[in-house]
């Protein structure tokens, strides 16, 4: 397995979950519900709504990836606490597609094995405060992003 | 469900431009009809040009972009001027942290510079 950190830094695990939805993606539509009900979760969590649309964003990223890539997969939703009551958003997403060969590769700007832009996941690395992908090559593909408030 | 999870295109033409409401969440799916459905109809109508009006939509992830990019290249190979119109102040910020390019895009304040936009330059 490889992993790679936004700034090389490992999501700290002693956060509070507080409030989570998981939306598993099998359709186009279901990437409709998990952005919709993103903006929703993170407007209640107090978040701004440039940073909702933000979180929101990433999700569709994450989402968007893992149809055209894995064609199915999950995204989880979570409201979260630091030790020192900081709230944010977590957003985990998986699948079990052939997952990423080369991580740093991907992770790179204009990199891209479809017809986009390549723009998806580094996007997500520069709109989330934290962010870690772990993929197996054959196995599939697990990412972990935060936006504090 | 709230209807903003669905997505609509709606279009009226006014001085030979076609003003096209993008509305919603944009799927890959949607992104491909949308293509379709706004090239086809400037083809068929004899327009100047094509006013994206992404006032609507939710939000707008790298792939969409990428589709709204390419209607308004394949518009300009056509001889169509295209014109976006209505970024959400969240969805530029969004746009700038992906780093999306949008150096050659023409992008309008509202329908009347649209239309004098377009109207302009052919």
């Amino acid at each position: 397995m490889t992993r790679y950190c936004k700034n090389d830094r490992v999501l700290e695990a002693s956060v509070k979950l507080l409030e989570s939805s998981t939306f598993e993606l099998n359709e186009e539509n279901d990437q409709a519900t998990a952005v919709f009900m993103t903006r929703e979760m993170a407007k209640n969590a107090g978040f701004s709504l440039a940073d909702e649309v933000m979180v929101a964003t990433a999700v569709s990223e994450l989402a968007t990836n893992i149809l055209r890539y894995a064609s199915s997969g999950s995204v989880r939703v979570t409201v979260i606490q630091r030790g020192d009551e900081r709230t944010g958003i977590e957003i985990l997403a998986e699948d079990k597609g052939r997952g990423i060969r080369d991580l740093k590769l991907a992770m790179q700007d204009n990199y891209s094995t479809a017809e986009s832009l390549g723009l998806g996941l580094p996007s997500v690395e520069r709109i989330m405060d934290e962010f870690e992908i772990e993929s197996d090559f054959g196995q599939g593909t697990r990412i972990r992003a935060r936006r504090w408030l | 469900m709230d209807s903003s999870e669905e997505y609509s295109v709606s279009g009226s033409v006014t001085n030979r431009c076609y003003i096209a409401c993008i509305n919603g969440e944009l799927s890959s799916a949607q992104m491909g009809q949308l293509y379709d459905e706004i090239v086809r109809m400037a083809e068929k109508r004899e327009l100047r040009g094509v006013i994206m009006d992404l006032n609507g939509l939710a939000v707008l992830d790298s792939a969409a972009f990428c589709v709204l990019r390419k209607i308004s290249v394949a518009l300009a190979l056509m001889g169509l001027k295209s014109a976006w119109m209505g970024i959400k102040p969240a969805i530029a910020s969004s746009l700038v942290d992906f780093g999306a390019d949008v150096d050659d895009l023409c992008i309008c304040l509202n329908i009347e510079d649209g239309v004098r936009l377009i109207g302009s330059e052919k």
